[in-house]
């Protein structure tokens, strides 16, 4: 049994926070998605595992040289869709291949489910299929298979995971996996369809606060580091080395800190927050349901709620966020969209903040700065300067 | 400059030593050969890279063997001037990383004693010289002509019916590994960590007698005992993963590297102490990049600490030595640069105290220098150095930063791997579109961006093969305005500060003579890309940042114009990583 | 037939599952009964005729060489070999390739076999598989039989077929070594031996002997059981000094320069190692071990529990079920819970122990102040520093600070 990791997407709704990295590497739970991919192959037995890279595709050997497990890259020159990412690594496929998406959750206990022999798609009930590929079903045999329809109300769709033989995976002349399973189904090559269990997909920059909580759920609470005995830690917190936590900070999980973080005194942290490494928390600062990325400052008497910082922003005291529900304009000329989405604030990388700005559900670009006192609301387009 | 590998033990030689020398291939690759004995000689060599012709010698017979990958220093790379090399008779066989000096002298009274050659390399000359000695006792016979040679070995001896291996370094490194009823010897422990963590760092004027159950070190005729280290690497380093080079892998593991450095040096306060105590001058050595590292080292602690620096290279020093009288610093990826080793050999003889910077724990550098301080680079696999740059730049920086009066500068220091990070994925296809059509290349940068101009020549003539040349800006018009022209790119380096004025008009004059230009500079600059053909624009940093910047940018455009002209990134014709010879 | 004298005893891995006592020793090396793991191993095979160990080694490979040398101190030969890179068990014996003779023996070096049975193997029609009975098969390779015949073996699943398990002894002819140079990689990423023990189940040749004396030892609170199975045969042996006053009852072992000082009360089966203070007024309860100079100090109560040597814990202390690791400092007052209010089983990082009671794995070198506070359930790692009136739970990695 091999497997296959779609890595090779940038996710542009998932901006500004893609500049450096696919979708796959983004870190939640401070963990990239994909590692969780990783993790739940591995446990379901699958070692043979093989990531096709393309967008920002050095960041993601990168990473996947730090960890344990070695697993084959293959480069995938330009992303011109889902199936002609699978097809660039056929060459290397002689078994019945399990097909991943690297942004996507999954348990073992789906993989396992979806069997080792034949074609088979993962499904899963969903009321809002306008993202993605609705199923229709018959006897365990999938008869029809359409994208991304206007059609609203609860269905069936694909979440994601494939299980193909190497007949089909050679056979590859699409474009997208879609026109695959479409031809399949066309063809009468039986593609079963599998209930799974856990899964989930973050579509907008938003929805990783969400995957985050639920993620946060499952890592381990080991605590390392200096830890002031002032500080109160309380349910699953773990800490990384060389993180340090001031005396009166109140910690409760689930919390993630990375390492060489340092935090407080008298810091409020949690529940559901994600620290990357190298990050500087400072005084009286409260965070709640967030992802803090790698190597960020936030200043002293912020408070950061329902918001993601992209690595290293530098944020003076007194910044807030505001959490609220609208429409945001996402994607680029003709293609741009409204989205709904129910956030705070939304930071690309490099962002510096000047003292108590205001951010009011707001997607501020990368590498912007924003003066002292300033209130912002909706998309700042990246490198604006802010006076 | 070559490696060399030695196996005695229970298992198979040939595998073992060829699988050894394709992790040496980092140190020579011009050709290669291995030799086995049983109750004969077994010889398998040829000109070409081990890892694409190695399979055909991994039949060799045996429990005892040894091998070596060339770069050539005597004779061209040829089959004949593979080694392993043999003596008349065809049953002693040599192999040697070094250069003989007096090679020449002995070969004539070698012919004139009836000696037939089949090499044109310094080498042969050990296998003829052994071959007038051996009389049963191969030790002996290695012994006995050891004071015979001038220069610098590491060699490993085998002869037909005797069921060991003679070692002996002199100024070359060598190591041997201990195993379990089995024994290894290598030019340095990376082909040794498959097998066995336990290692002895032999001495110049060190022979040892390697057999299946035991090994004996002598030292000027004297049984002597060397201590058995523990050595503590991770092989996984040293996997490509994916990347398409190693060069690739290496610029992106900068970020971390550059954290890595400024903490250790933070943590070796012993170091930094020698150069406290005097505050007068000091003075650094080293080649190649690492020269260029300590040329930014010279800038930054003459600007920031106000001490005056000399910075001399390794080998104009052992010929032309300057008064010695202030601390010397020695810079050295590998640990193993002979002139550089020289050199500070040569303080110490003064009576300066020696501070190495190098990456490779155990390496000769530590062994000779007072105190050391190591950078955090991992090993380096690709010739062209980067992140080993990186890394000394780093240890330069926190040096700067230690000796300063100024504390910002540390806490700058702490945001630069972020800002590395950064600059990793700023766009630069049009400017290696432009570099990659180019006969020539000119860099140019002042103050600090002189040395990263002279080290992004450097990076683009190693790896690209394209003639470039670094230069102080405002040296240009001294003569090089001669070879401008609209197929002669100049990369300026024009990053803010005080001498960005300045470079803004020797841009306008490069453009008026009709050169195109690829400004680097900052996002937000209004007048660099006005002027310049191509705007490569950094994110805004503190200038300790923009050095590391810079740096790194011109290694991405190096690598990227190499691979669009299809060269062999990892390994540049002509070219080893560490260069052990003078 | 040659009786069987030579056996390879794999002994490379850390055993990541017994952190934080792996910092800095492997495995094998962790003491039952004041004595490592491997040594119980060895001597029980040399009791049963085993003259020549192979021992594979990787991780923490010099406290194994140093310890065991060539064996002549223990009565037998020992030649080592190295397993650099963990790549299953077929690789572990394939290093070992040239050292055996004969028919051998092959044992994972962390567990407790007793010799009668190390014997029995031995005498077993080759080649041979040590079988036991598993109260968590789940947890293991189950095996199937028909008789004293292997006819299936099933890779670790929810659902096994059977309650008999792998138990990691094998009796080999020497071609098993030509076998395994066929096998590939499994669909774990290792070499394994099930491809060569399939070729001969498949001949209906690989005979299985059920253990019944036999253990591994797998997480720290194991090491508890393994003091519970082995510390009920110890016969009394008192070699340091006991003060007047002390009260002994039921089979305790006190080593050579060991002082147990006045109104101490230890009740048996207890070892105690060598030059250890003991006392004044310590309270050692039954089934525990405690290493060389240690020092157990006035008014501490230690209850089945593993004390490493070199360890103080001189005043005012409570130590309950619980494993303590060498080197470690207790401040006067700092006290192990070892029951949940709820008396429900106690879980180590979300890992079950399987016990109501259990205090905590503390690694090497622990310092903790004054008066602090161990909840149950906790593993502190080694080199952690733990400021007075702490309270402590969780899993705290190596040199961990709890500041002030």
């Amino acid at each position: 049994m091999q497997a296959v990791i779609l890595a090779g997407g940038e996710g542009w709704r998932l901006r500004p926070l893609t500049k450096t990295r696919p979708k796959a590497l983004i870190p939640v739970g401070n963990r990239p998605l994909i590692d969780y991919c990783i993790e739940a192959l591995l446990k379901a037995g699958i070692r043979d595992i093989i990531v096709v890279a393309g967008y920002r595709r050095e960041q993601v050997i990168r990473h996947l040289n730090t960890l344990d497990h070695e697993v084959r890259v293959v480069v995938q020159e330009k992303q011109l869709g889902s199936a002609h990412a699978l097809a660039s690594a056929a060459p290397l496929i002689h078994e019945t291949t399990l097909v991943l998406s690297g942004d996507n959750y999954v348990d073992a206990a789906s993989i396992e489910e979806m069997g080792t022999e034949g074609n088979a798609i993962m499904i899963s009930g969903s009321l809002s299929p306008s993202h993605y590929g609705v199923v229709r079903v018959q006897d365990g045999i999938v008869t029809d298979f359409f994208e991304k329809p206007d059609e609203k109300g609860p269905c069936l769709v694909s979440s994601g995971l494939y299980l193909f033989t190497p007949e089909v995976i050679g056979s590859i002349r699409e474009a997208d996996l879609s026109d695959l399973l479409i031809r399949m189904i066309e063809d009468g090559i039986p593609l079963r369809a599998v209930r799974g269990g856990e899964w989930y997909d973050a579509i907008h920059a938003w929805d990783l606060l969400g995957q985050n909580r639920r993620l946060l759920q499952m890592n381990g609470a080991q605590r390392s580091g200096t830890i002031s005995r002032f500080a109160t830690i309380n349910g699953r917190v773990s800490i990384g080395s060389g993180s340090t936590i001031g005396p009166g900070c109140c910690i409760t999980g689930p919390v993630r800190i990375g390492e060489g973080t340092t935090i407080g005194p008298n810091v409020v942290i949690g529940p559901d927050v994600s620290i990357g490494n190298r990050v500087s928390i400072e005084p009286f600062t409260v965070l709640e349901n967030s992802i803090i990325m790698d190597d960020v400052r936030i200043g002293s008497h912020s408070r950061v709620v329902d918001s993601v910082i992209g690595e290293g922003c530098s944020t003076n005291d007194h910044l807030s966020t505001i959490t609220t529900s609208g429409l945001f304009s996402l994607g680029e000329n003709n293609a741009k969209m409204l989205h709904q989405g129910t956030f705070g604030a939304i930071i690309g990388e490099g962002v510096l903040l000047e003292s108590s700005v205001v951010l009011k559900g707001c997607i501020l670009g990368n590498n912007c700065r924003v003066q002292s006192g300033r209130r912002l609301e909706g998309v700042i387009p990246d490198g604006s300067q802010v006076i | 400059m070559c490696g060399i590998v030695g196996y005695i033990g229970r298992r198979k030689a040939a595998g073992i030593v060829i699988e050894g020398l394709k992790r040496l291939e980092y140190r020579g690759y011009d050709s290669f050969g291995v030799v086995t004995t049983n109750d004969s000689l077994h010889i398998s060599k040829k000109s070409g890279r081990i890892s694409d012709g190695g399979s055909g010698a991994a039949g060799l017979p045996g429990t005892a063997g040894i091998g070596h990958t060339r770069w050539a220093t005597h004779g061209i790379p040829n089959d004949q001037n593979a080694h392993p090399h043999l003596d008349c008779t065809g049953k002693i066989a040599v192999v040697h990383n070094g250069i003989i000096e007096n090679y020449a002298e002995l070969r004539r009274d070698l012919t004139a004693r009836g000696h037939t050659f089949s090499s044109d390399t310094d080498t042969e000359v050990i296998a003829h010289l052994v071959e007038e000695q051996y009389a049963g006792d191969l030790a002996a016979a290695v012994r006995a002509i050891l004071p015979l040679l001038q220069g610098s070995y590491a060699l490993l001896v085998i002869a037909e019916g005797d069921d060991r291996i003679i070692a002996a370094r002199m100024a070359s490194p060598l190591v041997i590994g201990v195993g379990d009823r089995e024994f290894f010897c290598a030019s340095d422990v990376t082909p040794l960590i498959d097998h066995t963590r336990r290692v002895i760092y032999l001495e110049d004027g060190d022979c040892a007698v390697l057999s299946c159950s035991e090994y004996t070190i002598n030292h000027d005729g004297m049984a002597v005992d060397r201590p058995v280290e523990e050595v503590d690497w991770d092989i996984q380093d040293a996997r490509k993963g994916g990347f398409s080079h190693f060069m690739q892998k290496e610029i992106f593991e900068q970020p971390q590297v550059f954290y890595n450095t400024i903490h250790a040096v933070r943590e070796s306060p012993d170091a930094l102490a020698h150069l406290v105590g005097s505050r007068m001058s000091i003075m650094i050595v080293a080649c190649g990049s690492s020269y260029h590292a300590a040329l930014l080292c010279k800038y930054l602690i003459e600007v920031y600490c106000g001490i005056p620096v000399r910075v001399e290279i390794g080998s104009e020093f052992k010929y032309y030595t300057p008064p010695l009288n202030v601390p010397v610093i020695g810079i050295t990826q590998s640990g193993e640069t002979a002139d550089t080793l020289a050199a500070l050999k040569m303080a110490q003889a003064w009576g300066c105290p020696t501070i190495a910077i190098t990456n490779v724990v155990g390496s000769s550098v530590t062994r000779i220098a007072d105190a050391t301080i190591y950078t955090r680079a991992g090993p380096e696999i690709s010739v062209a150095a980067t992140k080993s740059f990186i890394a000394q730049l780093a240890a330069a920086l926190q040096i700067a930063g230690s000796l300063s009066d100024d504390p910002g500068l540390e806490e700058e220091l702490d945001r630069v791997n972020v800002m590395i990070e950064d600059t990793l994925t700023v766009p630069i296809d049009d400017a290696v579109a432009l570099c990659t059509q180019a006969h020539s290349i000119f860099f140019i940068g002042r103050g600090f961006y002189y040395p990263v101009a002279l080290e992004g020549a450097l990076k683009m003539k190693e790896i690209s093969y394209i003639h470039a040349e670094g230069y102080a800006a405002g040296e240009l018009k001294h003569g090089p305005f001669a070879l401008l022209s609209p197929d002669t790119p100049v990369v300026a380096l024009a990053m803010p500060g005080k001498t960005y004025p300045v470079m803004i008009s020797n841009i306008k004059e490069i453009k008026a003579r009709g050169a195109p230009v690829i400004g680097i500079g900052v996002a937000g600059d209004m007048e660099l890309p006005e002027i310049a053909d191509i705007f490569i624009p950094l994110s805004p940093s503190h200038e300790v940042a923009g050095i590391a910047m810079v740096s790194v940018i011109l290694q991405r455009l190096a690598y990227h114009v190499a691979d669009a002209l299809g060269c062999d990134i990892d390994k540049p014709r002509n070219l080893a990583k560490s260069v052990t010879v003078e | 037939m040659e009786p069987v004298t030579e056996c390879i005893l794999l002994a490379a891995g850390e055993g990541k599952r017994m952190r934080p006592l792996t910092t800095s020793r492997p495995k094998v090396m962790i003491p039952l009964a004041n004595r490592p793991m491997l040594e119980h191993l060895i001597l029980a095979a040399h009791k049963a005729g085993i003259r020549r160990f192979i021992l594979v080694v990787g991780y923490g490979e010099q406290a194994v060489r140093e310890y065991f040398g060539d064996g002549s101190a223990f009565g037998v030969a020992i030649d080592y070999v190295v397993q650099r890179h963990q790549l299953g068990t077929a690789d572990a014996l394939r290093s070992a390739e040239g050292l055996v003779s004969g028919n051998f023996l092959m044992m994972n070096g962390d567990m407790i076999l007793g010799s009668e049975e190390i014997r029995a193997l031995c005498e077993m029609p080759v080649p041979a598989l040590g079988v036991s009975e598993a109260d968590h098969p789940e947890e293991y390779g189950v095996v199937l039989l028909d008789g004293g015949r292997v006819v299936n073996l099933e890779e670790k699943s929810k659902n096994p077929k059977s309650r008999m398990i792998n138990a990691g002894a094998y009796l080999f002819p020497p071609e098993i070594f030509e076998r395994i140079e066929r096998i590939g990689l499994s669909r774990r990423g290792e070499y394994e031996l099930t491809d060569a023990l399939m070729e001969y189940i498949n001949d209906g040749k690989l005979s299985a002997l059920t253990l019944h004396t036999w253990m591994d030892v797998g997480y720290p609170w194991d090491i508890l059981a393994a003091h519970e199975l082995l510390l009920p045969d110890l016969k009394s042996d008192i070699a340091g000094t006991v003060e007047e006053g002390v009260v002994i009852k039921g089979a305790v072992v006190i080593g050579d320069g060991t002082t147990i000082r006045s109104g101490s009360y230890i009740e048996g089966p207890c070892i105690i190692g060598k030059d250890c203070v003991i006392g004044p007024h310590a309270y050692i309860r039954p089934k525990t071990a405690i290493g060389n100079s240690c020092h157990i100090g006035h008014a501490v109560e230690i209850k089945n529990s593993v004390i490493l040597h070199g360890t103080k814990i001189p005043h005012f202390n409570y130590i309950g079920d619980s494993v303590i690791g060498s080197g470690c400092n207790f401040g006067a007052g700092t006290k192990i819970a070892n029951l949940r209010h709820d008396s429900g089983i106690v879980r180590v990082g979300g890992i079950m122990t399987g016990r109501k009671k259990f205090g905590a794995v503390i690694g090497d070198d622990v310092l903790f102040g004054i008066n602090c506070s161990v909840n149950t359930g906790s593993s502190i790692g080694s080199g952690c520093r733990i400021a007075p009136h702490s309270c402590v739970e969780g899993v705290y990695d190596d040199e961990t600070i709890v500041s002030r």
